[in-house]
């Protein structure tokens, strides 16, 4: 069906709203003058100048940089398991473990975090990389989940037979087989609990400290007692990383295309 | 027992006897000697293989035929180790292989669709194999190239598989499978995903790179031309056991019972009771006396007895045409006059409710109308008798 001119107009109204907060953010980080106006006043490229040499912004920089970075890898590790475990597991049903990997998505990330709270407290994680990140990592697992059983489904039985019968052992044929295979999948859904961790800002708020707070907790913070130009400058910063990262997750499929193609 | 024993001894002598001229490609081996002792595979308490015995003599092409649900996929998943069989045993060269994991059976296999490896090029795919049994990294690169030449695709070391089509992924896959020199190839319906033309060039290239290789291979179809065609022998299974074990020319024109006779080409059969007669024993059937051929048993007589016969050996004559009383005749109404290119079918409602087949030569002229009444006439001793 040919989408008609009112679909087409809806269409672009949609996607207009939904983009004008971010060009009114990025607007206003180049105001010259300490009050966020949009359209900005004057143009200057001094606040992000400022967010890249305070240390107030670098170190929040580095603590949500080291915060996605392991709760992606943990999600990844974990999600591919419970992935394989649901397509090959004989124990548990596979519809018991796809309902644990999902839920929480289901779960309301304020309980999640109240939940998570309560537990880092009381094991002293709270206030620090390790507990954010298995915190966030939680949140990544579903994105890896769902992408890796995906794929997992899709390689055939008879590529693993046939890896076994050419004399790999069940190790070697996961090692050089089955995970090669899955492992683009398994990145695409790191990158997405990367993101989701990059710019997550309730469970950040309940584990933060005077010492320890991602980008978000910062900018949330500033704004409400009273925000200058340099937090948009820091917002827009966050939403270019998350792009870039988006852009290297939709490239990973073509990129590996390309590094084959180029050997013939 | 001891003729199957005489023909491996003659087999074995044969190979031994091969000039050394002939021996062009290293890829050359002496075939495994694979025995199965009644091998019984159970799903609950329903046998998928009930009971099956073969003895497959080196170098020997045996195709394993049947309908699906035969157990002829099971059969051969078990002979690789994909599945355990419940009882009997898998002897491959005296050697009792049924504890030996997959990987270390050292046989080669085809698949249906195809199973490369998709993340691999052409040449990493064949290669796997070499890696795997720890094949020297300088011995590797020339028996690729042999593999490769062996199916005609030199020059495709760097594509991907999914830039390859069904063809040439599955003369990869072949290649793949006899890089590493194994004596048993299996293959899985190797064809099945081909069309028509691919199928048969195909079916002649591998039947030559198994002769020139001299191993030994077990097919699984239920393609009952393709098992005409490329076998030496044809083991038939139904409903999990053996039906027949012999060369496809046993099995045309010898089946052992009517399943046989049903799967192997078209056929004409007939049911009755034998009576002896001092003209040679006939059958009485519903539609009439048919005379037995000189070689049935003399067992069959005053018992139900089938009678087999194949459409080529029928011929058609008008209804007012003298019969000669020594040859078998049924009369019918022509029904059906289909031109197959090099043979015409002819089918014939014969007046007794059953629909018989005629074949005949295409380039023949052909003087009946569809509706006529005709007469189905043949040779006592082009038929076969059997126990019902």
């Amino acid at each position: 069906m040919k989408p008609g001119f009112t679909v087409k107009a809806i269409g672009l109204l949609m996607a207009a709203i939904f983009v004008f907060p971010t060009i009114v953010v990025v607007g206003t980080s180049f105001n010259a003058s300490t009050l966020i106006l949009f359209p900005p006043k004057g143009w200057s490229t001094k606040w992000y100048q400022e967010i890249f040499t305070t240390s107030k912004w670098t170190d929040a920089f580095q603590a949500s940089l080291k915060v996605a970075v392991l709760a992606a890898i943990i999600a990844m590790v974990v999600g591919t398991l419970l992935a394989f475990t649901a397509a090959r597991g004989k124990l548990i049903p596979s519809s018991v473990v796809t309902m644990l990997a999902v839920l929480p998505v289901v779960v309301p990330t304020v309980v999640a975090g109240l939940g998570f709270y309560i537990v880092a407290v009381r094991i002293d994680l709270s206030g620090g990389v390790l507990g954010l990140a298995l915190a966030h990592s939680v949140l990544g697992v579903p994105y890896v989940f769902i992408n890796v059983l995906a794929a997992l489904t899709a390689v055939e039985r008879n590529v693993e037979e046939a890896a076994r019968i050419c004399g790999a052992s069940e190790f070697v044929t996961l090692q050089r087989i089955t995970l090669p295979l899955i492992a683009p999948a398994a990145v695409i859904g790191g990158v997405l609990a990367f993101i989701g961790s990059w710019d997550e800002v309730i469970i950040a708020g309940f584990l933060n400290s005077p010492t320890f707070h991602t980008l978000p907790v910062i900018i949330f913070g500033e704004v409400r007692s009273g925000a200058e130009p340099s937090t948009s400058a820091v917002a827009s910063t966050v939403t270019l990383v998350s792009v870039l990262m988006l852009g290297i997750a939709a490239g990973v499929p073509a990129l590996r295309r390309k590094k084959l193609w180029r050997k013939s | 027992m001891t003729t199957v024993r005489d023909e491996i001894q003659k087999e074995t002598s044969t190979v031994e006897a091969m000039p050394a001229n002939e021996t062009e490609t290293s890829l050359k081996t002496a075939g495994a000697w694979v025995q199965l002792n009644d091998i019984v595979k159970l799903y609950g308490s329903t046998p998928a293989v009930d009971g099956v015995s073969l003895d497959i003599p080196p170098g020997q092409f045996v195709t394993l035929l049947g309908a699906s649900g035969s157990g002829k996929t099971t059969l051969l998943r078990i002979i690789a180790g994909f599945l355990d069989a419940t009882s009997g045993q898998i002897v491959i060269d005296r050697k009792e292989i049924s504890r030996v994991p997959v990987h270390k059976r050292h046989i080669g296999m085809v698949f249906q669709n195809y199973a490369l490896f998709p993340h691999m090029t052409v040449e990493k795919n064949v290669a796997f194999p070499l890696a795997r049994q720890k094949v020297p990294r300088r011995a590797r690169k020339e028996m690729i190239a042999e593999a490769l030449a062996a199916v005609h695709l030199t020059g495709y070391e760097n594509r991907l598989p999914r830039e390859l089509s069904g063809g040439q992924q599955q003369r990869v896959a072949l290649a793949r499978a006899i890089v590493a020199r194994p004596r048993l190839l299996l293959m899985d319906e190797p064809l099945g995903a081909l069309d028509r033309r691919l199928r048969e060039s195909l079916q002649i290239e591998i039947r030559r790179l198994s002769r020139d290789l001299g191993l030994t291979v077990i097919n699984v179809t239920h393609d009952q031309e393709e098992a005409l065609t490329m076998s030496d022998r044809i083991a038939l299974l139904a409903d999990g056991k053996l039906v027949q074990y012999g060369t496809p020319e046993e099995l045309y024109s010898n089946p052992s019972n009517e399943v046989a006779a049903r799967f192997i080409g078209e056929s004409n059969i007939f049911t009755g009771t034998v009576h002896g007669s001092p003209r040679g024993a006939t059958l009485s059937t519903s539609a009439g006396q048919i005379i037995l051929p000189d070689t049935a048993s003399a067992e069959l007589n005053g018992n139900e007895a089938r009678i087999v016969v194949r459409p080529s050996a029928v011929t058609v004559v008008k209804a007012s045409a003298a019969i000669d009383q020594s040859v078998c005749s049924m009369p019918g109404t022509l029904i059906a006059n289909i031109f197959a290119g090099d043979s015409r079918k002819v089918v014939v409602d014969g007046d007794h409710g059953s629909e018989l087949i005629v074949r005949m030569d295409a380039s023949e002229p052909f003087g009946f109308e569809v509706g006529e009444p005709v007469v189905l006439t043949w040779k006592p001793s082009a038929s076969l008798a059997m126990v019902a």
